[in-house]
């Protein structure tokens, strides 16, 4: 009988033969990892990440990724070893090894993809986990293409196939509608995980690792970058993520304010139904309905809106509604995932307080 | 000055639906569109071409049927059209796309500048234009709005997750467009009539382009099952007063990530 391995969920239906190899692999990593060398042809090993210390911080994401190497690490018998770039220091790499690193070279500046590239290419990781960033997306993108690596962003899960070692990585498609899970076939597998797909590890600031300095240093980019002022342009209704939409019960010109508020908080695209058109709060390309503008958000907000089949028909592609109504017996009620009875206007209100 | 614009033919995603009972995309309703950000990227190439005169090139890769994108495209207002099809091209990932479509614009010779959309809105992941960039040696710049030229410096402006950046680049470069405040012109009726009747879509394979299938065809990531959307449960109602409402609601959302 053979037991299941730290780390390696076995599950059911595996046979023994499967069990076996998986065994002997795990096995095997540990003994690259003792010997610190590779053993086997190809010698990709251990788990390297990429964080960023911006005025000795390190942002939740890189927490959330560094966690994530290290359940990964625990599975596959690897190290987890992250490049620090940006303003390192001590104190944010100790912080890096407490959530789950075992070795931090701090490789101060921004990171470019030959350099990473070229530092890939000799270290040969198993796996590289990146934070999703638009930054991050287009680096990674260039390492991959240079390394033929194989590479998923946005990942919303991360696990290794038990079997073969292989990255099953989970992202959205079709703009969230499902989830496709993508085998990564070539090494190193390179991944962007996204914001909030795994948890905030818990620190455990007695675990130990190693700091290095890197030596070699990144290249300047070629796109020069300049702060430029913030300009307030709410997102096309068509294409938003997120549509607050306005009805008659948000009462008066102080209610749609409010509304205003929520949208403005939640970076979401502002429409309403026909009652706000004749209120005079939206225009006519704002009107969500059969005879309006049909939308298809991931969530759609409808603040005082009873709902009728005119709007029904303009937002049923919403992949998540709320329906903020008067009355109990409002129809828009049924057809929403989530509903609140009472005021419109305190709801919104309270809304944007709990949002902080 | 020479633009390729980069388009992708998709199934059209606001017209998608998911088939639970066999977990697969079910494509019926959807038709085949230029994704839209690629159409903005050819507004904006168009836009470019007009101030400083030159040529807008039209690129996309696939089957025949893919020349539909292309003719779009020039009853837009485009120049030239080509589409880069052969069956090794049919199984190629990202990476392989990227490698036909950099080869492609050397092959046109002389681009200065190669527009494409920031993503293709059916199962892409982004990483198009920066794949296109390392194997042209350019720099790139993704997620950028605004373009303008002023010498061979190329302005534009770029939102990341914090805040939102004015980036300059010297040309050649590639550059990734997200939707603008220019929106996709409509082509006059007859130059949509030339362009399905009359235009001719160039096409060219991989011979044209000394592409070897070794260079393309290696797979590096494979498609596995898809994950469907928990199932809706409508008609909650969260009850208590506003505020305690609210808190839930909020909680809610943050725990579904949908804010």
């Amino acid at each position: 009988m053979l037991r299941p391995l730290r780390g390696l969920s076995m599950t059911e239906g595996n046979s023994a033969r499967h069990s076996l190899k998986a065994k002997t692999m795990q096995d095997l990593s540990y003994l690259e990892a003792l010997m610190g060398e590779p053993v086997g042809e190809e010698g990709y090993r251990d788990i390297w990440g990429l964080a960023s210390a911006v005025e000795g911080r390190l942002s939740d994401l890189s927490l959330q990724t560094v966690g994530k190497a290290r359940g990964l690490a625990d599975g596959l018998g690897a190290y987890v070893r992250f490049l620090l770039a940006g303003a390192p220091d001590e104190e944010t790499a100790q912080t890096l090894i407490a959530h789950g690193a075992d070795y931090v070279y701090l490789a101060p500046g921004q990171a470019d993809a030959e350099t990473l590239a070229a530092f890939l290419r000799e270290r040969k990781p198993e796996i590289v986990l990146l934070d999703d960033s638009i930054t991050n997306r287009a680096l990674a993108a260039r390492v991959a293409q240079a390394l033929d690596a194989s590479l998923v962003t946005e990942a919303e899960d991360v696990r290794a196939d038990p079997i073969d070692r292989a990255l099953l990585v989970t992202r959205p498609i079709y703009e969230g509608i499902a989830s496709q899970v993508i085998a990564c076939l070539a090494k190193p597998q390179i991944v962007t995980v996204r914001a909030g797909a795994f948890p905030l590890p818990y620190p455990d600031r007695s675990r130990t690792g190693s700091i290095e300095q890197l030596s070699a240093s990144w290249q300047p980019d070629a796109v020069q970058y300049e702060p430029a002022p913030e300009v307030a342009s709410p997102p096309a209704l068509t294409t938003a993520r997120i549509v607050v939409s306005a009805g008659r019960g948000m009462e008066d010109a102080e209610g749609f304010a409010l509304v205003q508020q929520l949208a403005a908080r939640l970076g979401a695209a502002i429409a309403g139904d026909r009652g706000a058109l004749d209120m005079g709060w939206i225009g006519p390309e704002q009107q969500v309905g059969a005879l309006g503008v049909i939308v298809t958000p991931a969530l759609y907000i409808a603040c005082g809106i009873e709902g009728t089949t005119e709007h029904y028909l303009g937002m049923e592609g919403a992949r998540a509604v709320i329906a903020l109504c008067r009355e109990s017996d409002a129809p828009l009620l049924k057809a929403a995932d989530w509903g609140i009875i009472g005021s419109p206007k305190e709801i919104v209100r309270a809304l944007v307080e709990a949002m902080g | 000055m020479r633009i390729a614009v980069c388009i992708k033919q998709i199934l059209d995603p606001r017209a998608v639906r998911l088939s639970r009972s066999r977990e697969a995309i079910d494509p019926r309703q959807a038709a085949r569109i230029v994704n839209p950000p690629d159409r903005y990227a050819l507004e904006a190439a168009l836009r470019l071409r007009e101030r400083h005169g030159g040529e807008v090139i039209a690129l996309s890769v696939g089957a025949r049927d893919v020349s539909d994108a292309l003719r779009e495209a020039l009853a837009m207002g485009a120049d030239r059209a080509i589409l880069l099809s052969d069956e090794m091209l049919a199984g190629a990932d990202a990476s392989g796309v990227a490698r036909a479509l950099a080869r492609a614009v050397e092959h046109i010779g002389d681009v200065s500048l190669v527009l494409t959309g920031e993503r293709a809105l059916d199962t892409g992941g982004g990483t198009l234009p920066a794949r296109l960039a390392q194997e042209l040696g350019w720099p790139v710049v993704t997620d950028a709005s605004e373009p303008q030229l002023e010498d061979s410096i190329l302005r534009a402006f770029q939102r990341d997750e914090k805040q939102r950046w004015s980036v300059s680049v010297a040309l050649p470069a590639v550059l990734a467009v997200t939707r603008q405040r220019e929106k996709p012109r409509y082509p006059p009726a007859l130059r949509i009539a030339w362009a399905y009747r009359e235009a001719e879509v160039e096409t060219w394979d991989c011979d044209d382009l000394g592409l070897s299938p070794e260079e393309i065809s290696a797979r590096h990531t494979e498609e596995r099952n898809l994950v469907m959307p928990p199932e809706r449960n409508l008609g909650f109602i969260l009850s208590g007063s506003p505020e305690e409402a609210a808190r839930s609601l909020v909680a809610e959302l943050r725990g579904k990530r949908l804010i």
